[in-house]
């Protein structure tokens, strides 16, 4: 599987001499659209990775992503700053796909191949050792959607804190603004995604060691 | 600490989120306590397993597609009339557009009708079965502008029309169906409303448009309005023998005979659909070069298709028979051989009856359809109004006898459930807007009172277009054919007239559909003004394509079988985030 590094540095940071957050706002709300397209530039990225892994479906993440920043656009004028525009434009961007996946019909998890009873960890399903070798794409393909999966069974409150923080690397605080709950309830809720994950997941992780 | 406390702050722990003092104590007992150590590798593990998931990017244009919804937003606000565009104009991604943005912008002025858009011309692997879909291609949205010319710009409108509508189907923004049924034009910029969040499964994307046709097509035929007014010419010649079915079988067997042959049309998109209905309306092509021409790349790219994908042909054709003869749709034309070779049994039988029927009936008929079929494919073209097809999306989703891919009729009837939504906003809407006019119509004639009613040459004209009368004699008589047997909409309540040779003739509709009383043209004069708005705007009537296509259930099944479980693109699609 190929990994990535994350940097921690200031998401609103202005990106190449470009406009800060706060200055596009001010120059969208002031007319100025263009500024806009700055903003839909420097975290479409990032907000589509996260709506991808918390909707599961490149196809609705798309979708998700455009309705995320129109809903942005729309509100902009709203937008007072209370907290900033990455922690605002991820807390539509959650909602948006966890709304639309509430909307659809609940994820019937599939059993693995050669897994009668569905039990992931029963069959052959599993990739052997070596899944999570970058240099083996298929098989790495077949670990990513695995996990996937995983990430897909977990309810919508674990689902969100998981990915925001083991995927998107948000720290507690950003992620307790984010879904607007205290970090003592992202650090329990953390703390059980984590658990179910690890069981869902345990045969990759014994491989993988 | 004992082993329940550290677990709840294991989590915090690995993340380093814990105060000094309480990391260094869970610290001192994962030295002491293998258990638990067990369990902090497992979490750690586990968090970078996913921390190890690649990262996926924002698709390419999407840029593009969030500023084009923004600005179609902008313009066509929901529930609102036309406006003219805010002073937010969103150049993302200013490179990429060229002559897409101008076709965009050409379809605020040629967009019309409702689109009805289905975009499967390239399922992938990984979306096996039905799948459903609207795409508007149509987006009403303002002319791109650079960034410094964002005050004070020209409406998109004002140089719209500079594009044609060929060429801005061939730009891949195929124009709605523009129909010119009471010749008054529909200016007011009905709400549109964004269904694109609504994806489906891959490849789909909803949105149901619908666009002032504020400027009539120049030297153009309005798309529906000739297919309106050519395609019962077919009936109106079987009126000899009364048989519309035996009329069309005849003309089928002299063609075949003759080896004549219509080219396929050299259009695209809708048009190219249109155009081949014509001819095949007209004797000039036979009922199978519709399914060519339906069939190839043309309708790929059109707007109005539905398809349906079934395991076998018949069972997608009985059940979309058994829907047309329940909305009292009517056949006009029939492809008889290959009908036979797709349908049997009683369905053939029901649809003979049906196709025998006289013209009243199908003059009556809510709609009309067409049916074209050519080995696992069958393609249907319905001509019916928007309330009709509202009502048949809602049928179609709960057809037994539509055989969908098994985990997607959810979808389906999602999608229709969306389209019937937007449907019947839509003519809640017009309906209010015609009110409205009508009241304001009123209003005037009390004021003006008693002046005579609008002049307008294309008021009473049906099924032409502002081009329309510059034409030679055909247009003129296919409009009277088609005011005889055309397809009464239920809003196309009114007068309608023919002009052949300059004596002007109308028939003003009777309680009775069937029966239409003859009136002078010096009657036109004293007709109400509101009498064409009693009903919906004649651009409710919608042209839709539905194809069937056979055995693809199966073949997505293996496809899908035989690809990776994950939805997610390959790890060499991956980018590194810009994070």
């Amino acid at each position: 599987m190929a990994s990535r590094s994350v940097s921690n540095r200031d998401p609103s940071a202005p990106l190449g001499g470009g406009l800060t957050d706060e200055e596009a706002v001010s120059r969208v709300v002031g007319g100025k659209g263009a500024a806009f397209g700055a903003l839909v530039e420097r975290y479409q990225d990032r907000l589509y990775n996260t709506i991808f892994r918390l909707s599961g479906s490149p196809e609705d993440a798309r979708d998700l992503l455009q309705d995320t920043f129109v809903k942005a656009y729309e509100n902009l004028e709203g937008f007072r700053g209370g907290s900033s525009l990455y922690t605002w434009l991820f807390r539509i961007a959650v909602n948006t796909a966890l709304s639309h996946r509430r909307r659809k019909k609940p994820v019937q998890a599939m059993p693995a191949a050669g897994s009668e009873d569905g039990d992931p960890a029963a069959g052959d399903g599993w990739p052997d050792r070596g899944a999570t070798d970058p240099a083996d794409p298929l098989m790495a393909a077949e670990t990513e959607g695995l996990i996937q999966r995983a990430i897909a069974e977990l309810d919508e409150d674990h689902r969100a804190v998981v990915v925001l923080r083991d995927i998107q690397h948000c720290d507690y605080r950003q992620v307790a603004d984010i879904l607007e709950i205290t970090t003592g309830t992202v650090k329990s809720r953390l703390h059980r995604a984590r658990l179910m994950l690890r069981d869902k997941l345990k045969p990759m992780l014994k491989k993988a060691r | 600490m004992q082993c329940q406390q550290v677990h709840e702050h294991l989590s915090a722990y690995l993340d380093r989120e814990l105060t000094s003092e309480l990391s260094a104590a869970v610290r001192a007992h994962l030295d002491a306590c293998a258990e638990c150590r067990v369990l902090a590798d497992d979490l750690r593990a586990t968090a970078d397993l996913l921390g190890q998931l690649p990262v996926q990017s924002a698709p390419k244009h999407l840029a593009e597609d969030i500023q084009r919804e923004i600005e179609r937003r902008t313009i066509l606000p929901k529930g609102g009339a036309e406006q003219q565009p805010q002073e937010r104009s969103l150049p993302i991604a200013r490179a990429r557009r060229g002559p897409r943005a101008l076709a965009v912008a050409a379809a605020v002025i040629l967009a019309a009708g409702i689109g009805l858009f289905t975009y499967l011309g390239h399922t992938g692997p990984s979306a096996p079965g039905t799948q459903v879909a609207m795409q508007n291609r149509a987006s009403p949205a303002p002319a791109l502008r650079p960034e410094g010319e964002e005050s004070g710009a020209r409406p998109a409108k004002e140089t719209a029309p500079a594009v044609s509508a060929d060429r801005a189907a061939k730009m891949g923004v195929a124009p709605a169906p523009v129909t010119a049924l009471s010749g008054q034009s529909v200016g007011g910029g009905a709400a549109l409303r964004d269904l694109g969040t609504s994806s489906i499964k891959a490849e789909k994307k909803y949105e149901l448009a619908r666009a002032p046709a504020a400027t009539p097509r120049p030297a153009e035929k309005s798309a529906l309005g000739e297919l309106v007014s050519d395609a019962p010419t077919s009936v109106a010649a079987g009126e000899a023998n009364g048989d519309v079915y035996d009329n069309a079988l005849a003309m089928d067997a002299a063609q075949k005979r003759s080896g004549h042959a219509a080219e396929p049309a050299d259009a695209e998109g809708p048009d190219a659909v249109q155009q081949a209905m014509n001819q095949v309306a007209n004797g000039e092509a036979r009922v199978d070069q519709l399914q060519a021409v339906a069939t190839s790349r043309n309708l790929r790219r059109a707007d109005n298709q539905l398809v349906v994908r079934s395991r076998t042909a018949d069972e997608a054709n009985l059940g979309l028979l058994r829907l047309f003869e329940a909305n009292g749709w009517r056949p006009v034309t029939l492809a008889a051989d290959d009908w036979h070779r797709s349908v049997a049994g009683a369905p053939t039988k029901s649809l003979g009856k049906a196709a025998g029927k006289r013209q009243a009936d199908v003059q009556a008929a809510p709609g009309i359809y067409y049916l074209a079929s050519r080995g696992a494919e069958t393609t249907w073209v319905v001509v019916t109004d928007r309330d009709n097809l509202s009502r048949f999306g809602g049928q179609l989703a709960q057809a037994s006898g539509i055989t969908l891919s098994a985990g997607s009729s959810g979808d389906l009837a999602q999608a229709v459930g969306q389209l019937q939504s937007e449907l019947r906003e839509q003519v809640a809407d017009e309906r209010s807007r015609q009110a409205g006019q009508a009241a304001r119509q009123s209003q005037t004639d009390l004021a003006t009172k008693p002046a005579a009613p609008s002049q307008s040459p294309t008021r009473l004209a049906f099924a032409t277009s502002a081009a329309a009368p510059t034409e030679a004699a055909p247009p003129a008589t296919a409009a009277f054919v088609a005011s005889k047997a055309g397809p009464r909409p239920a809003a196309a309540v009114g007068p309608y007239v023919e002009q052949p040779a300059g004596q002007r003739t109308a028939w003003v509709e009777s309680p009775k559909p069937a029966a239409h009383e003859k009136v002078q043209a010096a009657d036109l004069e004293e007709l109400p003004p509101t009498a064409q708005q009693a009903g919906l705007a004649s651009d409710s009537q919608v042209l839709l394509v539905i194809r069937v296509l056979a055995g693809v259930r199966e073949a997505d099944a293996e496809a899908a079988s035989a690809s990776p479980a994950s939805p997610a693109a390959p790890p060499a699609a991956a980018k590194e985030a810009a994070h």
